[in-house]
């Protein structure tokens, strides 16, 4: 076996162990969000279902016209996702406290304070940035969709039809507006800010008050104050924000923290196997030795003890051939001797035997 | 030794001819898939990122593969010796496999040109799936090296083939050392999707399960496939080879048989420890019993009747029965019980041209199978090797 | 043979699982809720008498009342049948007076239903359970589900019982004490007490104690027993069946008399609120807080019953349970909460809260946070006088010297009108934000005519909307009430901002206060989308 190899290959697994660890230290840490970061707080009491923010992100972020103006309501009565061709859908729901009053919640990506997508994607595609915005790196995408898997409420779509250059499309924020000073496309437009722009600390401050201000009005809840981890996209309602398309029990874990425990088997794995299966096969590898020399032992025992029994047989065996011999000669011998003794007459026979 | 045998003779087999017609049919729906994109030829949506490309070639792919680790660990490691002569077949299938994955893996992703990315150009490392890719693209470099040897004999480059012979027990290791993280990380990938993943499936467990039954799935695969060689390429095994066989059928048999027993275990820990008791009493909870005491508790019980009988045919078939059991478990994760709360129009269901692709990367596995094995030394040790190992 | 077996266990093996997936698959699309089953009924009783004598061995039986009750009036049989009865009355009891021990309740209820359900089996009647199998009584499975609604003795139904000609009428005494007594301890006999009517859950409570029946058995026996004789002297009479009163369709069916006439019972038509527990009275001789006057008479008018307010008895309620500083006959309820708990509906405020709800008044006080008050809000009910002060005056004045005060109160508080017509503008032009939009003309005059027509045609808006401007606020909020208001763009900015009071950007404090007032009105017209309809779009 070549050492100086296998000392390499063994250097290579603590490579990866180390990838492991790092990511891990990242998710095990209790991140409370940027200082400074911004959201969006949506009020569901406010919004009336204008689809003035759908049109205003279309304009801002140039995206392909829809084959319904924006100003056609009916759109309302289905239900519609975010698509590569729309970041942002308004839904009508039924409003459970008054039949005859719709509710209505603008969909978009939340911006994780601890995105699901960006802790999943394995080219670090997505960021987010300290001012609030979860953002796509579109030079650095593999297309592999992990982070449609991963996110939460399913927000980032696909471009499909794209076959050179597809992209993972999804709210920005508008990123760029808000360096820009700007407030976001959808914020601007809103006619009743039922979209309220702000940092973050301060709009749940805000939001508090507000459900304090109006007990009947809210429900005593910030979605997305918490929801895996906090979000930077937050939203109040009259109305439990499950009756609003929003999965209410997400829990509070972030994603990260969902995969860190997978992650920190990474170092273990690398530690404990080679050093188990290195030993494993030591112990093997000398019990094999050891029962070889056994073997060989006992082969030799068996070959003396054979060897040794062989020849106290020959012996006896020559032992016993001698006394028969000599008892042959002995009476031969005798028999000689009387013969020899006898009378002369029988010359012939004693010659033929001798 | 007997290639020009099989392919010499004459090329059109009915074999050949449907590989043939498959093959075609998938260069061009290759071509439908590079030129329209990936809308072109799946029915995969903003929902259902993930189809059977995944769920088929990827996961299944990568668990039926590991019998590589298994019995390279079991005879090298674990000292297992009348293993020996099903190491080989064994690297093959896990060689091919890995190496479809990846193949396949060039479908499904929007930019495959950018599938070294993750490695050499941006690491995401706390992404699972970066684990995953990390281990894949190491272990099957392993996997090539260790196959290479058997190249070299085939080639007659005695030196080289030394020289890789010598590695043999740090690659192993190795091998075992990637396959623990990326098997178990391939459960790991759904971990971050709680919401999405039906309980019975979602458990902080997953990596665990899927680990352990890539154990089995891998040591089946190794069974089942050794019983389609038995049939198509008997005569290329030498007697080492077919004697020691039924010895590592009654092994492997043996070994997943109480795997299998153990996994089930576990499995009940995880609903027992998350309380999901209720679960099982829904339509998705009969769907979990259909899993586990369909294709993996009644499949360990006969394994372990036919180690007990010295059954083959009994063993052979479970070995097929197991196998379609972690298919069956690898769909569930990815596309049965994923997604689950969505409503019956927005599920996702694989068109014929993604059927199509996934038959083609088959085929392709098989005649990669077909021409090395009829080529190289797998079944039997070359001659200027014997008796070593 | 051996192959035979072989194939056999394959196969059932292979047949199970089949029927287990496609069960499993059949049953995965949707997990299947409980469905309600069809029938709804009023009558289901759980017998669980037993229960008084320990746990019960037997799951409680449900009895279907009014299925018997139909089923017994075919035979010509009436209540007696099954209930005995005791000084005219009916006993709500099966088919006994009291509950002695367990084993002759038991056995009353065995031998009695299943001896009847034999006899008309016997006659070739359809029939209940008649065999001896437990399960067929005693099992949880009901199979229509409960629609059983509670009813109340409302003004209108109390006024019905007062004008019927099957109560007797004359004198008061005749006609009240038909139905409202009080129990004398001394005599342990009811009688009649008038002037001290009250509503009969003040005196017989959920449980029932050894001299006082239970609120459910006194109801049931004094009414249906009532009802069963009137309707027998074929006069007009009240329901004799369970869904006669508690099914909600009945319910809605039953006659309602819109204009009551004021009950008498000596109850008077203003009521000066002080502090009256004679503890804080003794001590506290100054700060106290000042009167309030209540209008009895038009709360009556706006009040189903005596209950809504007078919750326990009718009584004063600062006297000996709600003290100043709480008792336990109050359930510590402080004289400050009970009359101003927010989400309390006996509470003056939760009570008024309600009636802001309403959508004339909505409008506006959607828009108002409720969970605050304001300065002013105290003084628009505790009197402003400022000779009304410490306790020296409120205890020397006299009953009537109270009342006076109260009603002088009252008759003060008119609307003070609105501003001079003429110098309310007319139309205003929101121009402030054009854009997209030309400017929105605003109605101005016509929107404050009709907000004072609405406030004037209440009673209770014109008591609170007391200065010329209250109502103005409504818009013109957190300012002054003032002629002049300052316009919106003074306070509010371009954007939203949370640091800065989080009021509203300007384009949004609009669009808040038109199409939110517009929402709580429930105004059909325009519709919160339609822009052009207020501002033309600019081309």
């Amino acid at each position: 076996m070549n050492r100086r190899k296998f000392l390499g290959l063994v250097g290579a697994t603590a490579a990866v162990a180390a990838a492991g660890t790092s990511a891990h230290a990242a998710g095990n840490t209790h991140f409370t969000g940027h200082p400074e970061a911004n959201a969006v707080l949506f009020d569901a009491t406010e919004c009336i279902g204008c689809r003035k923010c759908e049109d205003a992100c279309n304009k801002v972020n140039e995206l392909p016209k829809p084959d319904k103006p924006f100003d056609d309501l009916t759109v309302l009565d289905t239900k519609r996702r975010t698509t590569e061709k729309i970041y942002t859908v308004v839904n009508k729901y039924e409003n459970s406290k008054n039949p005859n009053l719709p509710v209505f919640r603008k969909n978009q990506c939340n911006h994780c304070q601890e995105p699901a997508c960006a802790s999943a994607c394995f080219v670090k595609a997505f960021k987010k940035t300290p001012e609030g915005a979860v953002v796509y790196d579109e030079s650095l995408c593999v297309g592999c969709r992990y982070c449609m898997i991963a996110c939460p409420w399913s927000i980032p779509a696909y471009e499909y039809d794209e076959p050179l250059t597809p992209r993972v499309m999804k709210c920005t924020m508008c990123h760029p507006r808000i360096l820009e000073g700007k407030l976001p496309g959808c914020v601007e437009i809103c006619p009743k800010e039922a979209l309220k722009f702000g940092k973050r600390d301060e709009l749940i401050k805000f939001a508090r008050n507000r459900i304090e201000a109006y007990p009947d009005r809210y429900l005593d809840h910030i979605y997305g104050e918490n929801e895996m981890g906090g979000t930077n996209w937050l939203y109040i309602s009259g109305v439990p924000f499950g009756e609003l398309g929003l999965e209410e029990g997400l829990g509070v874990t972030s994603a990260p923290e969902l995969t860190s425990g997978a992650l920190a088997a990474v170092p273990v794995v690398t530690g404990l196997w080679p050093v188990l299966l290195t030993g494993l096969y030591a112990i093997h590898k000398t019990r094999e030795k050891i029962e070889k020399k056994e073997k060989d032992d006992a082969v030799s025992a068996a070959l003396t003890k054979a060897a040794s029994e062989a020849e106290a047989k020959l012996s006896s065996e020559l032992e016993k051939a001698d006394v028969a011999n000599k008892r042959k000669i002995e009476v031969e011998v005798k028999k000689a001797v009387e013969e020899a003794l006898l009378p002369k007459d029988d010359d012939d026979a004693p010659e033929e035997e001798a | 030794m007997s290639a020009e045998n099989t392919t010499g003779r004459s090329a059109l087999t009915p074999f050949t001819i449907v590989a043939g017609i498959i093959v075609i049919i998938g260069l061009i729906l290759t071509g439908l898939r590079f030129m329209g994109g990936l809308g072109a030829v799946t029915n995969l949506d903003n929902n259902n990122p993930w189809g059977i490309w995944i769920s088929f070639d990827l996961l299944c792919g990568v668990a039926l593969a590991a019998g590589g680790y298994t019995t390279t660990a079991a005879c090298y490691l674990f000292g297992i010796k009348r293993y020996h002569s099903a190491v080989r077949p064994a690297l093959i299938t896990a060689f091919l496999g890995y190496a479809l994955v990846v193949f396949a893996l060039h479908y499904d992703l929007g930019r495959p040109l950018r599938l070294p990315y993750p490695i050499f150009v941006s690491q995401g490392t706390s992404s699972l799936l970066f684990e995953v890719g990390l281990c894949v693209f190491i272990y099957l470099s392993v996997l090539f090296v260790e196959f290479t040897p058997i190249a070299f004999e085939w080639l007659g480059m005695k030196k080289l083939r030394n020289i890789v012979h010598g590695w043999t027990i740090p690659l192993t290791v190795m091998g075992v050392v990637l396959s623990t993280m990326h098997q178990s990380s391939l459960g790991a990938l759904y971990l971050i999707a709680p919401n999405k993943l039906h309980p019975l499936w979602y458990s902080t467990y997953l990596p665990l399960f899927f680990f352990i039954s890539s154990m089995f799935a891998g040591m089946s695969m190794v069974l089942f496939e050794s019983s389609l060689a038995h049939k198509n390429f008997h005569h290329l095994m030498d007697e080492t080879h077919k004697a020691e066989s039924e010895g590592v059928a009654l092994g492997f048999a043996k070994a997943c048989s109480w795997i299998m027993m153990g996994y089930i275990g576990i499995k009940f820990l995880g609903i027992a420890l998350e309380n999901k008791w209720a679960w099982l009493g829904t339509g998705y909870g009969m769907w979990f019993l259909v899993e586990l005491v369909g294709f993996v508790l009644m499949p360990a019980i006969s394994y372990a009747i036919g180690y007990r009988d010295r059954n083959f045919g009994l063993i052979k078939i479970t070995a097929l029965w197991t196998v379609l059991g972690i298919v069956l478990n690898r769909f569930n994760v990815s596309q049965v019980a994923f997604n689950w709360k969505l409503p019956a129009a927005e599920r996702y269901f694989p068109s014929m041209a993604e059927i199509g692709i996934s038959i083609f990367v088959v085929t392709i596995g098989i005649l990669a199978y077909r021409f090395i094995v009829t080529r190289m030394p797998v079944f039997y040790e070359h001659p200027d090797y014997k008796g070593e190992h | 043979m051996k192959k035979g077996r072989f194939l056999l266990r394959w196969g059932a093996i292979v047949a199970l699982l089949v029927t287990f997936s496609l069960t499993g698959i059949e049953a995965m699309g949707v997990v299947k809720q409980p469905v309600a089953s069809g029938e709804q009924r009023a009558d289901i009783i759980m017998i669980d008498t037993l229960k008084t004598f320990g746990k019960l061995e037997e799951a409680p039986v449900a009895f279907l009342h009014d299925q018997h009750t139909d089923a017994l009036k075919k035979q010509g049989k009436d209540c007696t049948a099954c209930h005995e009865t005791e000084k005219d009355r009916l006993s709500t009891k099966f088919k006994r007076l009291k509950d002695v021990d367990m084993g002759t309740v038991k056995e009353t209820y065995h031998a009695n239903c299943i001896g009847c359900h034999k006899e008309m089996k016997s006659q070739g009647q359809e029939t209940g359970p008649t065999d001896v199998s437990c399960r067929s009584c005693h099992s949880r499975e009901v199979k229509a589900s409960s629609n059983w609604k509670a009813i109340s003795m409302n003004k209108s139904l109390h006024y019905r019982h007062i004008a019927s000609d099957a109560i007797p009428k004359g004198s008061e005494e005749a006609n009240c004490a038909s139905c409202h007594h009080k129990f004398d301890e001394q005599s342990k006999k009811l009688i009649p007490a008038p002037g001290e009517e009250g509503a009969c859950s003040y005196c017989h409570k959920e449980e029932a104690t050894k001299d006082v029946q239970d609120i459910r058995s006194a109801s049931h026996t004094s009414c249906v027993s009532c009802h069963v004789d009137v309707a027998a002297q074929k006069a007009d009479s009240g329901p004799v069946t369970c869904q006669g009163c508690h099914s909600a369709d009945m319910q809605a069916k039953v006659k309602v008399v819109k204009d009551v006439p004021r009950l008498k019972r000596n109850q008077p038509d203003a009521v000066l609120l002080t502090v009256a527990d004679a503890k804080t009275l003794a001590t506290d001789s100054k700060g106290l807080m000042k009167p309030v006057a209540f209008d009895h008479k038009a709360h009556e008018a706006f009040n189903d019953n005596c209950q809504a307010c007078h919750h326990d008895a009718i009584a004063s309620c600062a006297t000996e349970c709600h003290t100043v500083a709480g008792d336990k006959k109050g359930g510590f309820v402080k004289l400050e909460q009970a009359m101003h708990k927010p989400d309390s509906q006996r509470s003056c405020i939760g009570c008024h809260n309600e009636r802001k709800a309403a959508k004339d008044c909505a409008g506006c006080h959607a828009l108002i946070p409720e969970g605050r008050t304001s300065d002013q809000s105290c003084s628009s009910c505790h009197a402003e006088d400022a000779k009304l002060d410490g306790t020296a005056q409120i205890k020397s004045m006299s009953k009537e010297d109270k009342a006076a005060m109260a009603t002088a109160m009252i008759e003060a508080r008119k609307p003070a009108g609105i501003f001079k017509i003429s110098e309310i503008p007319e139309k205003v032009l929101i121009s402030d934000l054009v854009d997209t939009y030309e400017p929105a003309e605003f109605p101005h005059r016509k929107i404050v005519e009709t907000m004072y027509a609405k406030v004037a045609k209440s009673e209770l808006a014109s008591a609170f909307h007391t200065s010329k401007g209250t109502f103005c606020q409504g818009c013109h909020h957190n300012s002054p009430a003032s002629e002049n208001p300052p316009r919106c763009a003074s306070c509010h900015g371009k954007n939203f901002d949370a640091t800065s009071n989080a009021r509203p950007g300007l384009k949004a404090a609009f669009h808040q206060q038109c199409i939110g007032c517009h929402t709580a009105m429930e105004l059909e017209k325009p519709a919160a989308t339609a822009c052009a309809d207020c501002h033309k779009e600019r081309k």
